[in-house]
Protein backbone atom coordinates (compact mmCIF):
# COMPACT_ATOMS: atom_id res chain seq x y z
CA UNK A 1 0.00 0.00 0.00
CA UNK A 2 2.95 2.33 1.06
CA UNK A 3 4.60 2.22 -2.60
CA UNK A 4 1.08 2.99 -3.91
CA UNK A 5 0.78 5.98 -1.93
CA UNK A 6 2.74 8.70 -4.32
CA UNK A 7 1.60 7.10 -7.64
CA UNK A 8 -2.40 7.38 -6.39
CA UNK A 9 -1.53 11.63 -5.92
CA UNK A 10 0.06 11.81 -9.03
CA UNK A 11 -2.96 10.26 -11.01
CA UNK A 12 -5.36 12.98 -8.66
CA UNK A 13 -3.57 15.64 -9.56
CA UNK A 14 -3.79 14.07 -13.60
CA UNK A 15 -7.26 13.14 -13.16
CA UNK A 16 -8.05 16.82 -11.61
CA UNK A 17 -6.30 18.80 -14.31
CA UNK A 18 -7.95 16.69 -16.71
CA UNK A 19 -11.22 17.30 -16.06
CA UNK A 20 -10.75 20.93 -17.15
CA UNK A 21 -11.23 19.75 -20.92
CA UNK A 22 -12.37 16.16 -20.35
CA UNK A 23 -16.32 16.60 -21.44
CA UNK A 24 -14.96 19.11 -24.26
CA UNK A 25 -16.18 15.59 -26.59
CA UNK A 26 -19.10 14.88 -24.29
CA UNK A 27 -21.09 18.30 -25.18
CA UNK A 28 -23.23 17.34 -27.87
CA UNK A 29 -24.18 14.36 -25.96
CA UNK A 30 -24.71 16.04 -22.82
CA UNK A 31 -27.07 18.64 -24.86
CA UNK A 32 -29.07 16.20 -25.94
CA UNK A 33 -29.08 14.41 -22.99
CA UNK A 34 -30.35 16.96 -20.60
CA UNK A 35 -32.28 18.69 -23.00
CA UNK A 36 -30.38 22.07 -22.50
CA UNK A 37 -28.81 24.96 -25.06
CA UNK A 38 -24.96 25.17 -26.98
CA UNK A 39 -24.96 28.20 -24.30
CA UNK A 40 -25.70 26.26 -21.37
CA UNK A 41 -23.79 23.57 -21.79
CA UNK A 42 -20.40 25.44 -22.86
CA UNK A 43 -20.96 25.97 -18.83
CA UNK A 44 -20.33 22.07 -17.78
CA UNK A 45 -16.76 23.41 -19.66
CA UNK A 46 -16.75 27.12 -17.89
CA UNK A 47 -17.35 26.54 -14.77
CA UNK A 48 -14.88 23.75 -14.14
CA UNK A 49 -11.84 26.21 -15.09
CA UNK A 50 -13.57 29.62 -13.53
CA UNK A 51 -14.27 28.22 -10.37
CA UNK A 52 -10.86 26.52 -10.24
CA UNK A 53 -9.15 29.09 -11.54
CA UNK A 54 -10.52 31.53 -8.91
CA UNK A 55 -10.48 28.95 -5.89
CA UNK A 56 -6.78 28.06 -5.91
CA UNK A 57 -4.78 31.21 -4.25
CA UNK A 58 -7.59 31.09 -1.44
CA UNK A 59 -7.25 27.39 -0.97
CA UNK A 60 -3.05 27.69 -0.70
CA UNK A 61 -3.56 30.36 2.09
CA UNK A 62 -5.48 28.06 3.78
CA UNK A 63 -3.03 25.26 3.74
CA UNK A 64 -0.64 27.39 5.68
CA UNK A 65 -3.10 27.14 8.18
CA UNK A 66 -3.63 23.47 8.71
CA UNK A 67 -2.60 20.18 8.42
CA UNK A 68 -2.14 19.59 4.50
CA UNK A 69 -3.19 15.77 4.89
CA UNK A 70 -6.27 16.25 6.09
CA UNK A 71 -7.15 18.97 3.80
CA UNK A 72 -6.07 17.02 0.57
CA UNK A 73 -7.89 14.12 1.92
CA UNK A 74 -10.96 16.26 2.09
CA UNK A 75 -10.75 17.88 -1.59
CA UNK A 76 -10.57 14.84 -2.28
CA UNK A 77 -13.13 13.32 -1.07
CA UNK A 78 -15.17 16.01 -2.06
CA UNK A 79 -13.64 15.85 -5.55
CA UNK A 80 -14.96 12.38 -6.01
CA UNK A 81 -18.45 12.97 -4.16
CA UNK A 82 -18.53 15.75 -6.62
CA UNK A 83 -17.58 13.80 -9.30
CA UNK A 84 -20.19 11.05 -8.92
CA UNK A 85 -22.79 13.91 -8.80
CA UNK A 86 -21.82 15.11 -11.91
CA UNK A 87 -22.73 11.43 -13.45
CA UNK A 88 -26.18 11.32 -11.82
CA UNK A 89 -26.94 15.01 -12.47
CA UNK A 90 -30.58 15.25 -14.30
CA UNK A 91 -30.62 18.61 -15.38
CA UNK A 92 -27.84 21.06 -16.65
CA UNK A 93 -28.33 23.31 -13.49
CA UNK A 94 -27.41 20.24 -11.21
CA UNK A 95 -24.23 19.38 -13.60
CA UNK A 96 -22.81 22.91 -13.52
CA UNK A 97 -23.21 22.90 -9.62
CA UNK A 98 -21.43 19.95 -9.67
CA UNK A 99 -18.74 20.90 -11.97
CA UNK A 100 -18.42 24.09 -9.54
CA UNK A 101 -18.15 22.01 -6.26
CA UNK A 102 -15.90 19.48 -8.60
CA UNK A 103 -13.15 22.58 -9.15
CA UNK A 104 -13.20 23.47 -5.31
CA UNK A 105 -12.06 19.88 -4.10
CA UNK A 106 -10.15 19.98 -6.77
CA UNK A 107 -8.39 22.95 -5.59
CA UNK A 108 -7.57 21.84 -2.46
CA UNK A 109 -6.76 17.61 -3.63
CA UNK A 110 -4.24 19.57 -6.08
CA UNK A 111 -2.64 21.96 -3.78
CA UNK A 112 -2.47 19.52 -1.15
CA UNK A 113 -1.17 16.57 -3.52
CA UNK A 114 2.18 18.98 -4.19
CA UNK A 115 2.76 19.54 -0.55
CA UNK A 116 2.34 15.60 -0.06
CA UNK A 117 4.30 14.72 -3.03
CA UNK A 118 7.12 17.03 -2.11
CA UNK A 119 7.19 15.28 1.54
CA UNK A 120 7.41 12.11 -0.14
CA UNK A 121 10.16 12.24 -2.94
CA UNK A 122 11.81 15.84 -1.94
CA UNK A 123 11.65 19.33 -3.22
CA UNK A 124 12.76 18.62 -6.58
CA UNK A 125 11.49 15.14 -7.80
CA UNK A 126 7.68 16.18 -6.05
CA UNK A 127 7.39 19.44 -7.69
CA UNK A 128 8.58 18.15 -11.38
CA UNK A 129 6.28 14.57 -10.59
CA UNK A 130 3.24 17.25 -9.95
CA UNK A 131 4.04 19.53 -12.75
CA UNK A 132 4.60 16.07 -14.80
CA UNK A 133 0.89 14.99 -14.09
CA UNK A 134 -0.77 18.27 -14.54
CA UNK A 135 1.09 18.40 -18.21
CA UNK A 136 -0.20 15.26 -19.26
CA UNK A 137 -4.07 15.19 -17.63
CA UNK A 138 -4.38 18.58 -19.54
CA UNK A 139 -3.16 17.04 -22.74
CA UNK A 140 -5.10 13.52 -22.01
CA UNK A 141 -8.02 15.04 -21.14
CA UNK A 142 -10.03 15.31 -24.01
CA UNK A 143 -9.10 12.00 -25.42
CA UNK A 144 -10.08 9.91 -22.48
CA UNK A 145 -13.13 12.06 -22.37
CA UNK A 146 -13.65 10.80 -25.85
CA UNK A 147 -13.28 7.33 -25.44
CA UNK A 148 -15.40 6.82 -22.67
CA UNK A 149 -18.41 8.68 -23.94
CA UNK A 150 -17.86 6.25 -27.33
CA UNK A 151 -17.79 3.53 -25.67
CA UNK A 152 -20.61 4.17 -22.90
CA UNK A 153 -21.75 7.33 -21.96
CA UNK A 154 -20.96 10.77 -20.87
CA UNK A 155 -21.21 9.45 -17.72
CA UNK A 156 -18.98 7.49 -17.53
CA UNK A 157 -16.29 10.10 -17.60
CA UNK A 158 -17.47 10.83 -13.81
CA UNK A 159 -17.63 7.55 -12.61
CA UNK A 160 -14.49 6.33 -13.93
CA UNK A 161 -12.94 9.23 -11.45
CA UNK A 162 -14.96 8.41 -8.16
CA UNK A 163 -13.01 4.77 -7.24
CA UNK A 164 -9.66 6.79 -8.55
CA UNK A 165 -10.11 9.74 -6.25
CA UNK A 166 -11.55 7.60 -3.71
CA UNK A 167 -8.77 5.60 -3.70
CA UNK A 168 -6.40 8.56 -3.45
CA UNK A 169 -8.22 9.45 0.24
CA UNK A 170 -6.25 7.00 2.43
CA UNK A 171 -3.32 7.77 0.36
CA UNK A 172 -3.07 11.07 1.10
CA UNK A 173 -3.93 10.32 5.22
CA UNK A 174 -1.29 8.32 5.25
CA UNK A 175 1.14 10.85 4.36
CA UNK A 176 2.82 12.83 6.98
CA UNK A 177 3.34 17.10 5.72
CA UNK A 178 3.74 20.05 7.87
CA UNK A 179 2.33 22.99 6.92
CA UNK A 180 4.09 25.20 5.10
CA UNK A 181 4.33 28.30 7.64
CA UNK A 182 6.62 30.81 5.85
CA UNK A 183 5.46 34.13 5.35
CA UNK A 184 4.58 35.17 1.65
CA UNK A 185 8.02 36.52 0.70
CA UNK A 186 8.00 36.76 -3.20
CA UNK A 187 5.73 38.32 -5.76
CA UNK A 188 4.16 36.02 -8.16
CA UNK A 189 6.01 35.38 -11.09
CA UNK A 190 4.31 37.58 -13.51
CA UNK A 191 5.81 36.41 -16.82
CA UNK A 192 5.44 32.68 -16.59
CA UNK A 193 1.92 32.70 -14.87
CA UNK A 194 0.91 35.43 -17.88
CA UNK A 195 2.34 33.32 -20.32
CA UNK A 196 0.79 30.57 -18.73
CA UNK A 197 -2.21 32.08 -19.13
CA UNK A 198 -2.30 33.28 -22.90
CA UNK A 199 -0.60 29.49 -23.78
CA UNK A 200 -3.98 27.55 -22.04
CA UNK A 201 -6.09 30.01 -24.06
CA UNK A 202 -4.07 29.22 -27.30
CA UNK A 203 -4.34 25.24 -26.15
CA UNK A 204 -7.78 25.64 -25.52
CA UNK A 205 -7.77 26.99 -29.47
CA UNK A 206 -6.40 23.86 -30.47
CA UNK A 207 -7.99 21.12 -28.26
CA UNK A 208 -11.29 22.13 -28.13
CA UNK A 209 -12.03 24.02 -31.25
CA UNK A 210 -10.69 20.75 -33.20
CA UNK A 211 -12.55 18.15 -31.44
CA UNK A 212 -15.36 20.60 -31.94
CA UNK A 213 -14.40 20.39 -35.77
CA UNK A 214 -14.16 16.58 -36.05
CA UNK A 215 -17.33 15.71 -34.34
CA UNK A 216 -19.69 18.60 -35.64
CA UNK A 217 -18.23 19.47 -38.93
CA UNK A 218 -16.46 16.70 -39.97
CA UNK A 219 -19.21 14.19 -38.27
CA UNK A 220 -16.67 11.78 -36.84
CA UNK A 221 -17.45 9.35 -33.97
CA UNK A 222 -15.78 10.75 -30.35
CA UNK A 223 -14.00 7.95 -30.22
CA UNK A 224 -12.18 8.87 -33.98
CA UNK A 225 -11.73 12.45 -32.74
CA UNK A 226 -10.62 11.25 -29.92
CA UNK A 227 -8.03 9.11 -31.37
CA UNK A 228 -7.10 11.87 -33.89
CA UNK A 229 -6.10 14.25 -30.73
CA UNK A 230 -4.02 11.74 -28.99
CA UNK A 231 -1.24 13.38 -31.47
CA UNK A 232 -0.88 15.88 -29.01
CA UNK A 233 -0.07 14.29 -25.94
CA UNK A 234 1.97 11.90 -27.56
CA UNK A 235 4.01 14.63 -29.15
CA UNK A 236 4.29 16.38 -25.61
CA UNK A 237 5.89 13.43 -24.39
CA UNK A 238 8.60 13.38 -26.97
CA UNK A 239 9.21 17.20 -26.45
CA UNK A 240 11.28 16.42 -23.12
CA UNK A 241 13.43 13.94 -25.24
CA UNK A 242 14.56 16.47 -27.77
CA UNK A 243 14.82 18.95 -24.89
CA UNK A 244 17.60 16.89 -22.89
CA UNK A 245 19.38 16.12 -26.64
CA UNK A 246 19.57 20.25 -28.44
CA UNK A 247 19.62 21.63 -23.87
CA UNK A 248 19.03 25.21 -25.23
CA UNK A 249 18.28 27.71 -22.14
CA UNK A 250 15.32 28.14 -20.72
CA UNK A 251 14.02 31.00 -21.98
CA UNK A 252 14.89 29.23 -25.56
CA UNK A 253 13.12 26.41 -25.29
CA UNK A 254 9.92 28.15 -23.95
CA UNK A 255 10.31 30.38 -27.14
CA UNK A 256 10.34 28.01 -29.40
CA UNK A 257 7.71 25.88 -27.84
CA UNK A 258 5.23 28.91 -28.27
CA UNK A 259 6.54 29.55 -31.84
CA UNK A 260 5.57 25.98 -32.43
CA UNK A 261 2.04 25.98 -30.70
CA UNK A 262 1.43 29.04 -33.26
CA UNK A 263 2.71 27.59 -35.94
CA UNK A 264 0.54 24.34 -35.67
CA UNK A 265 -2.77 26.53 -34.51
CA UNK A 266 -1.91 28.16 -38.19
CA UNK A 267 -1.66 24.87 -40.03
CA UNK A 268 -5.00 23.68 -38.10
CA UNK A 269 -6.79 27.19 -39.69
CA UNK A 270 -5.51 26.06 -43.30
CA UNK A 271 -6.31 22.24 -43.58
CA UNK A 272 -6.20 21.31 -46.99
CA UNK A 273 -8.80 18.89 -47.08
CA UNK A 274 -11.24 17.04 -44.40
CA UNK A 275 -8.76 13.99 -44.43
CA UNK A 276 -7.64 13.27 -40.10
CA UNK A 277 -4.12 13.11 -41.85
CA UNK A 278 -3.99 16.46 -42.52
CA UNK A 279 -4.83 17.32 -38.80
CA UNK A 280 -1.70 14.98 -37.63
CA UNK A 281 1.28 17.39 -38.74
CA UNK A 282 -0.49 20.58 -37.20
CA UNK A 283 -1.22 18.56 -33.98
CA UNK A 284 2.38 17.84 -33.62
CA UNK A 285 3.59 20.56 -33.55
CA UNK A 286 1.43 21.86 -31.25
CA UNK A 287 1.78 18.89 -28.87
CA UNK A 288 5.66 19.65 -29.32
CA UNK A 289 5.64 22.96 -28.13
CA UNK A 290 2.74 22.07 -25.42
CA UNK A 291 5.66 19.29 -24.30
CA UNK A 292 8.50 22.47 -24.25
CA UNK A 293 6.32 25.39 -23.12
CA UNK A 294 3.74 24.28 -19.98
CA UNK A 295 6.31 22.50 -17.54
CA UNK A 296 8.85 24.87 -18.06
CA UNK A 297 6.81 27.86 -17.44
CA UNK A 298 5.20 25.84 -14.37
CA UNK A 299 8.77 25.67 -13.28
CA UNK A 300 10.04 28.99 -13.78
CA UNK A 301 6.79 30.16 -11.86
CA UNK A 302 7.55 28.70 -8.82
CA UNK A 303 11.20 28.62 -8.73
CA UNK A 304 13.01 29.96 -5.67
CA UNK A 305 9.52 31.03 -4.71
CA UNK A 306 7.54 30.86 -1.22
CA UNK A 307 5.54 29.84 0.10
CA UNK A 308 5.78 26.82 -3.07
CA UNK A 309 1.74 26.12 -2.45
CA UNK A 310 0.92 29.98 -2.91
CA UNK A 311 3.20 29.99 -6.36
CA UNK A 312 1.70 27.00 -7.35
CA UNK A 313 -1.46 27.82 -7.06
CA UNK A 314 -1.15 31.16 -9.01
CA UNK A 315 0.31 29.13 -11.99
CA UNK A 316 -3.12 27.11 -11.27
CA UNK A 317 -4.88 30.12 -11.65
CA UNK A 318 -3.04 31.60 -14.44
CA UNK A 319 -3.66 28.64 -16.32
CA UNK A 320 -7.53 27.48 -15.55
CA UNK A 321 -8.42 31.56 -15.98
CA UNK A 322 -6.38 31.02 -19.61
CA UNK A 323 -9.11 28.44 -20.83
CA UNK A 324 -11.96 30.68 -19.66
CA UNK A 325 -10.10 33.82 -21.24
CA UNK A 326 -9.48 31.25 -24.64
CA UNK A 327 -13.38 30.29 -24.35
CA UNK A 328 -14.44 33.55 -23.81
CA UNK A 329 -12.45 35.16 -27.21
CA UNK A 330 -12.98 32.15 -29.68
CA UNK A 331 -16.42 31.07 -28.48
CA UNK A 332 -18.27 34.34 -29.77
CA UNK A 333 -15.64 34.31 -33.24
CA UNK A 334 -16.43 30.83 -33.48
CA UNK A 335 -20.22 31.00 -33.49
CA UNK A 336 -20.11 34.33 -35.72
CA UNK A 337 -18.30 32.61 -38.45
CA UNK A 338 -20.22 29.98 -38.26
CA UNK A 339 -23.14 31.67 -38.84
CA UNK A 340 -21.61 33.59 -41.43
CA UNK A 341 -20.81 30.17 -43.03
CA UNK A 342 -24.50 29.14 -43.63
CA UNK A 343 -24.96 31.50 -46.36
CA UNK A 344 -22.24 30.17 -48.86
CA UNK A 345 -23.00 26.51 -47.40
CA UNK A 346 -26.94 26.87 -48.86
CA UNK A 347 -25.57 28.59 -51.84
CA UNK A 348 -23.13 25.71 -52.42
CA UNK A 349 -25.70 23.11 -51.60
CA UNK A 350 -28.43 24.96 -54.34
CA UNK A 351 -26.22 24.59 -56.86
CA UNK A 352 -25.08 21.17 -56.95
CA UNK A 353 -28.90 20.40 -56.14
CA UNK A 354 -29.90 22.72 -59.50
CA UNK A 355 -27.25 21.03 -61.40
CA UNK A 356 -27.40 17.10 -60.55
CA UNK A 357 -28.26 14.45 -62.94
CA UNK A 358 -32.04 13.93 -61.27
CA UNK A 359 -35.22 14.34 -63.08
CA UNK A 360 -36.86 17.55 -62.02
CA UNK A 361 -39.37 16.19 -59.88
CA UNK A 362 -36.79 13.89 -57.86
CA UNK A 363 -34.85 17.38 -57.88
CA UNK A 364 -37.81 19.65 -56.49
CA UNK A 365 -38.15 16.60 -53.98
CA UNK A 366 -35.18 16.50 -53.01
CA UNK A 367 -34.92 20.54 -52.55
CA UNK A 368 -37.83 19.79 -49.99
CA UNK A 369 -36.39 17.09 -47.96
CA UNK A 370 -33.82 19.34 -47.74
CA UNK A 371 -34.96 22.78 -46.84
CA UNK A 372 -36.78 20.73 -43.64
CA UNK A 373 -34.02 19.05 -42.77
CA UNK A 374 -32.23 22.72 -42.78
CA UNK A 375 -34.62 24.40 -41.02
CA UNK A 376 -35.04 21.31 -38.58
CA UNK A 377 -31.24 21.87 -37.23
CA UNK A 378 -30.90 25.87 -37.09
CA UNK A 379 -27.70 26.72 -35.51
CA UNK A 380 -26.46 23.43 -35.77
CA UNK A 381 -24.15 21.91 -38.78
CA UNK A 382 -26.85 19.98 -40.70
CA UNK A 383 -26.42 16.42 -41.09
CA UNK A 384 -28.37 15.80 -44.60
CA UNK A 385 -28.52 11.98 -44.31
CA UNK A 386 -32.40 11.78 -42.63
CA UNK A 387 -33.15 13.92 -45.96
CA UNK A 388 -31.99 11.41 -48.39
CA UNK A 389 -33.13 8.49 -46.33
CA UNK A 390 -36.30 9.60 -46.48
CA UNK A 391 -36.54 10.35 -50.13
CA UNK A 392 -38.81 8.64 -52.51
CA UNK A 393 -37.00 7.96 -55.79
CA UNK A 394 -37.10 5.45 -58.14
CA UNK A 395 -34.37 2.69 -57.77
CA UNK A 396 -32.55 4.16 -60.86
CA UNK A 397 -32.18 7.37 -59.42
CA UNK A 398 -30.25 6.08 -56.25
CA UNK A 399 -26.94 6.14 -57.50
CA UNK A 400 -27.41 10.12 -58.57
CA UNK A 401 -28.66 11.31 -55.22
CA UNK A 402 -26.48 9.03 -53.39
CA UNK A 403 -23.34 11.34 -55.23
CA UNK A 404 -25.11 14.30 -54.41
CA UNK A 405 -25.53 13.65 -50.88
CA UNK A 406 -21.75 12.99 -50.78
CA UNK A 407 -21.19 16.13 -52.94
CA UNK A 408 -23.18 17.94 -50.31
CA UNK A 409 -21.69 16.22 -47.18
CA UNK A 410 -18.51 17.78 -48.58
CA UNK A 411 -19.71 21.06 -49.17
CA UNK A 412 -20.90 21.34 -45.62
CA UNK A 413 -17.72 20.09 -44.41
CA UNK A 414 -15.63 23.15 -46.67
CA UNK A 415 -17.85 25.42 -44.84
CA UNK A 416 -17.32 23.90 -41.23
CA UNK A 417 -13.55 24.25 -41.61
CA UNK A 418 -13.83 27.55 -43.42
CA UNK A 419 -16.03 28.94 -40.25
CA UNK A 420 -12.65 27.58 -37.98
CA UNK A 421 -10.50 29.27 -39.70
CA UNK A 422 -10.76 32.77 -37.84
CA UNK A 423 -10.51 31.14 -34.35
CA UNK A 424 -7.77 28.89 -35.16
CA UNK A 425 -5.80 31.77 -35.83
CA UNK A 426 -7.03 33.78 -33.36
CA UNK A 427 -5.36 31.08 -31.18
CA UNK A 428 -2.10 31.07 -33.27
CA UNK A 429 -2.21 35.51 -32.20
CA UNK A 430 -2.33 34.36 -28.23
CA UNK A 431 0.62 31.56 -28.46
CA UNK A 432 2.21 34.66 -30.14
CA UNK A 433 1.65 36.88 -27.65
CA UNK A 434 2.85 34.20 -24.82
CA UNK A 435 6.02 34.33 -27.44
CA UNK A 436 6.32 38.11 -26.97
CA UNK A 437 6.07 38.37 -23.33
CA UNK A 438 8.91 35.42 -22.96
CA UNK A 439 11.27 37.62 -24.98
CA UNK A 440 10.61 41.28 -24.30
CA UNK A 441 13.69 42.52 -22.37
CA UNK A 442 13.35 42.63 -19.26
CA UNK A 443 13.73 46.04 -17.15
CA UNK A 444 16.78 46.96 -15.93
CA UNK A 445 17.55 47.41 -12.31
CA UNK A 446 19.33 49.88 -11.14
CA UNK A 447 21.26 50.08 -8.00
CA UNK B 1 27.70 21.51 -27.49
CA UNK B 2 28.81 25.23 -27.39
CA UNK B 3 26.58 28.26 -26.21
CA UNK B 4 25.67 29.54 -29.39
CA UNK B 5 24.78 26.18 -30.79
CA UNK B 6 22.81 25.30 -28.29
CA UNK B 7 20.94 28.86 -28.18
CA UNK B 8 20.06 28.54 -31.70
CA UNK B 9 19.34 24.80 -32.61
CA UNK B 10 16.02 24.40 -30.75
CA UNK B 11 14.62 27.84 -32.77
CA UNK B 12 16.12 26.38 -35.94
CA UNK B 13 14.12 23.33 -35.56
CA UNK B 14 11.08 25.05 -34.68
CA UNK B 15 11.07 27.24 -38.02
CA UNK B 16 12.02 24.20 -39.88
CA UNK B 17 9.17 21.96 -38.61
CA UNK B 18 6.65 25.34 -38.88
CA UNK B 19 7.89 26.27 -42.53
CA UNK B 20 7.91 22.86 -43.80
CA UNK B 21 3.85 21.78 -42.56
CA UNK B 22 2.62 25.03 -43.73
CA UNK B 23 4.31 25.07 -46.95
CA UNK B 24 3.47 21.29 -47.66
CA UNK B 25 -0.17 22.40 -46.69
CA UNK B 26 -0.16 25.40 -48.90
CA UNK B 27 1.22 23.49 -51.66
CA UNK B 28 -1.80 21.34 -51.26
CA UNK B 29 -4.45 23.82 -51.37
CA UNK B 30 -4.33 24.28 -47.50
CA UNK B 31 -6.28 28.26 -47.39
CA UNK B 32 -8.53 27.58 -49.95
CA UNK B 33 -10.47 24.30 -49.05
CA UNK B 34 -14.04 26.16 -49.09
CA UNK B 35 -17.52 26.00 -49.98
CA UNK B 36 -18.24 26.08 -54.04
CA UNK B 37 -18.53 29.76 -54.72
CA UNK B 38 -21.49 30.30 -57.11
CA UNK B 39 -20.87 30.74 -60.74
CA UNK B 40 -21.18 33.95 -62.42
CA UNK B 41 -25.03 33.91 -63.94
CA UNK B 42 -24.38 36.25 -66.70
CA UNK B 43 -21.40 34.27 -68.10
CA UNK B 44 -23.21 31.75 -70.81
CA UNK B 45 -23.53 28.12 -69.74
CA UNK B 46 -24.59 24.82 -70.81
CA UNK B 47 -27.90 23.43 -68.96
CA UNK B 48 -28.88 19.53 -69.65
CA UNK B 49 -31.55 17.39 -68.14
CA UNK B 50 -32.38 14.19 -67.04
CA UNK B 51 -36.07 14.21 -68.51
CA UNK B 52 -36.97 14.66 -72.13
CA UNK B 53 -40.32 15.91 -73.89
CA UNK B 54 -41.85 18.72 -72.16
CA UNK B 55 -40.58 18.17 -68.50
CA UNK B 56 -37.17 18.31 -70.24
CA UNK B 57 -37.75 21.35 -72.34
CA UNK B 58 -39.09 23.19 -68.99
CA UNK B 59 -36.44 22.14 -67.12
CA UNK B 60 -33.65 23.43 -69.28
CA UNK B 61 -36.05 27.21 -69.93
CA UNK B 62 -36.38 27.74 -65.93
CA UNK B 63 -32.44 27.24 -65.61
CA UNK B 64 -31.64 29.15 -67.83
CA UNK B 65 -34.38 31.74 -66.93
CA UNK B 66 -32.80 31.50 -63.74
CA UNK B 67 -29.22 32.66 -65.21
CA UNK B 68 -31.03 35.76 -67.03
CA UNK B 69 -32.91 36.73 -64.16
CA UNK B 70 -29.87 36.65 -61.73
CA UNK B 71 -27.75 38.40 -64.30
CA UNK B 72 -30.11 41.43 -64.06
CA UNK B 73 -30.65 41.32 -60.56
CA UNK B 74 -27.03 41.17 -60.25
CA UNK B 75 -26.97 38.52 -57.34
CA UNK B 76 -26.23 34.53 -58.16
CA UNK B 77 -28.37 32.36 -59.56
CA UNK B 78 -28.19 30.30 -55.77
CA UNK B 79 -29.24 33.35 -54.38
CA UNK B 80 -32.04 33.87 -56.28
CA UNK B 81 -33.28 30.75 -56.03
CA UNK B 82 -32.66 30.56 -52.21
CA UNK B 83 -34.60 34.11 -52.19
CA UNK B 84 -37.72 32.49 -54.48
CA UNK B 85 -38.18 29.82 -52.27
CA UNK B 86 -37.89 31.70 -48.84
CA UNK B 87 -39.73 34.53 -49.57
CA UNK B 88 -42.92 34.17 -49.73
CA UNK B 89 -44.31 36.87 -52.84
CA UNK B 90 -41.79 37.95 -55.10
CA UNK B 91 -40.81 41.02 -55.35
CA UNK B 92 -41.85 43.10 -58.78
CA UNK B 93 -38.28 43.83 -59.84
CA UNK B 94 -38.03 39.79 -59.15
CA UNK B 95 -40.84 39.12 -61.36
CA UNK B 96 -39.53 41.53 -64.17
CA UNK B 97 -36.09 39.68 -64.14
CA UNK B 98 -37.97 36.16 -64.32
CA UNK B 99 -39.79 37.23 -67.23
CA UNK B 100 -37.14 38.94 -69.24
CA UNK B 101 -34.74 35.96 -68.39
CA UNK B 102 -37.22 33.65 -69.92
CA UNK B 103 -38.06 35.81 -72.96
CA UNK B 104 -34.08 35.32 -72.81
CA UNK B 105 -34.09 31.52 -72.32
CA UNK B 106 -36.58 30.77 -75.15
CA UNK B 107 -34.36 33.37 -77.47
CA UNK B 108 -31.65 31.38 -76.82
CA UNK B 109 -32.76 27.82 -77.45
CA UNK B 110 -34.53 29.05 -80.32
CA UNK B 111 -30.97 30.18 -81.66
CA UNK B 112 -29.32 26.92 -80.62
CA UNK B 113 -31.84 24.96 -82.48
CA UNK B 114 -32.43 22.92 -79.29
CA UNK B 115 -36.88 24.26 -79.18
CA UNK B 116 -39.24 22.74 -80.42
CA UNK B 117 -40.98 23.88 -83.68
CA UNK B 118 -44.28 24.81 -81.83
CA UNK B 119 -42.34 26.46 -79.00
CA UNK B 120 -40.02 28.19 -81.51
CA UNK B 121 -42.67 29.39 -83.26
CA UNK B 122 -45.40 30.93 -80.61
CA UNK B 123 -41.72 32.57 -79.18
CA UNK B 124 -42.13 35.24 -82.01
CA UNK B 125 -45.26 36.52 -80.47
CA UNK B 126 -44.90 39.06 -78.56
CA UNK B 127 -45.94 39.02 -74.70
CA UNK B 128 -46.34 41.02 -72.23
CA UNK B 129 -44.85 40.23 -68.48
CA UNK B 130 -47.42 39.29 -65.76
CA UNK B 131 -49.19 41.74 -63.28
Amino acid sequence: MRRAVAPLLTLTVALVLADSAVVTLALPDILVSLHTTVGQVAWVLIAFNLVLGIVAVPTAVVFGRAQPRLLTAAGIAVFAGSSAWCAWAGSIEALVAARCLQACGGAFALIGCLELLVAEYGERRGVATWITAGVVGTAMGPVAGGLLTQAFSWQAIFVVQVPCAALAVPAALALHAVPELTRDRHRPALRPNLALALLSAALTAALFLLVLLLVEGWRRSPATAALAVSVVPLAALAARPLAHLLLPPTEVEIASGCFLIAGGLVGLAILPSADLAWTIPPQALVGLGLGLTMDRLTSSAMQLRLPRVRHAAWTIGARHLGVVLGLAILTPVFTANLRDAQEPAQEAITSLVLDAPLQPEDKVAVAHALGDELTSQQGRIPDLHHAFAALDVEPQARPATDRLERDLDGQLTRAATRAFRDSFLLGAGLALLALLVVVLPRRRVTP
Amino acid sequence: MTGGSRVLLLPSLAVVLVSGVLGIQLANGGGSFEPLRPADPCAVRDVASQAGGIEGLTERLVLLGLDGAACRLHVSREALTLELAQAGTPSDAEIVALHAGLLDAVRRMKDAGTLPPASAASSTRPSTPPT
